[in-house]
């Protein structure tokens, strides 16, 4: 789908064409999917969380300027609906990222050996010590491997921000990863 | 050294932080620690993503939750916009007539003598300029700026103006100025 086509849905969509709103959800779901499971740590509540930036982003296409990728714009939205998802957890003091049951079942995956499966792990919970927002920034780089400026874009802050975050980020996982790998 | 990593540096700063690497043995190992852990949180990271799949009825789901919400897409750009200009607005009004109530009901003693220190000539515009006392400082002050030229302290016993000789007895004198 070339971004004329997309421009179209978009146009269509923003009419109250829900069809055409579809197309864009089928093109983008499994991106948005990964990262939600990325933040949430593979929590089963990452599929709500896609579900709900999609219903959110339908709502608010007028709002969509164009200046940034449509697929920038939703994964702000996704940033967004994940920082009420963490306030909701906190408040009942479920601490998304330190929540074993959250954890994703890992054996499945093919050929994962123990070693490795431990190794992941020990990263996983490293990674979950880290703030939301820099938890963000290391998501967004990993797994879309954003721009720093796509990533300025989806979070609304400036590029030295993410600079700054995800310095901040590598710096509080080499000091953590120091530690495990010292114990 | 993370902008490093990224590959987000231009190439001087890049070549200028590498030479520092490599003559510097703390930040040489600083950088290998945080390369090695984010390599690490990379991988796993991708491994969690890849754990599970979007359900089948991902889509569906979506177009149901958009029929409950039933409402459609904002059509406009200009609703936020409004809305916030509404609220600066707003704001502006609220601030405005609580500096003025304020200003206007700051205590002044009835029967106080208001010494006139200049009469200009008649604007096309008339304006009132009521005076009711001289010892507020910021009036004072904006005032004399208005008016360009000082007013005499106040004082028990009005002091004498050469010119021109305008000390008058009433409480409040209307004055056309430009």
């Amino acid at each position: 789908m070339d971004a004329a086509a997309e421009g179209a849905l978009i146009a269509a969509a923003r009419r109250g064409d829900r069809g055409a709103f579809g197309i864009l959800v089928e093109r983008y779901r499994d991106r948005l999917h990964r990262v939600a499971l990325g933040l949430t740590r593979g929590s089963a509540d990452a599929e709500d969380l896609a579900q709900e930036a999609f219903v959110r982003a339908y709502g608010g296409l007028g709002r969509f300027r164009g200046d940034c990728a449509f697929y920038t714009w939703l994964f702000g939205i996704l940033l967004n609906v994940y920082r009420r998802w963490v306030r909701r957890r906190a408040r009942v003091r479920q601490h998304v990222v330190n929540t074993q049951t959250d954890a994703p079942d890992l054996a499945p995956l093919p050929n994962r050996q123990a070693a490795a499966k431990d190794e992941l792990e020990r990263a996983l919970s490293v990674i979950d010590h880290l703030p939301p927002k820099l938890r963000e920034v290391l998501v967004l780089r990993h797994l879309e491997e954003m721009s720093y400026v796509e990533m300025a874009r989806a979070i609304g802050c400036r590029v030295g921000t993410v600079r700054s975050r995800l310095h901040r980020a590598r710096e509080q996982l080499a000091a953590r990863w120091q530690r495990v790998r010292g114990e | 050294m993370s902008a490093l990593l990224d590959g987000a540096l231009e190439p001087d700063a890049a070549e200028a932080v590498r030479d520092h690497i490599g003559s510097c043995a703390a930040c040489a190992a600083a950088f290998e620690t945080m390369r090695a852990a984010d390599a690490e949180a990379r991988t796993a990271l991708r491994g969690v993503a890849e754990s599970a799949q979007p359900s089948g009825r991902f889509t569906a789901r979506v177009l149901a939750g958009i029929a409950r919400q039933g409402r459609a897409p904002s059509a406009t750009l200009w609703r936020p916009r409004v809305r916030r200009l509404a609220l600066v607005a707003a704001a502006v009004v609220i601030i405005g007539l609580g500096i003025w109530t304020i200003v206007s009901n700051l205590p002044g003693r009835e029967g106080d003598d208001v010494t006139v220190t200049s009469v200009r000539p008649a604007p096309p515009r008339p304006t009132v300029l009521v005076l009711t006392t001289l010892e507020l400082p910021s009036v004072r002050g904006l005032v004399e700026e208005l008016l360009g030229n000082g007013f005499p302290e106040p004082s028990a016993e009005p002091e004498e103006v050469d010119r021109p000789q305008l000390n008058y007895a009433p409480t409040v004198v209307p004055t056309h100025w430009g």
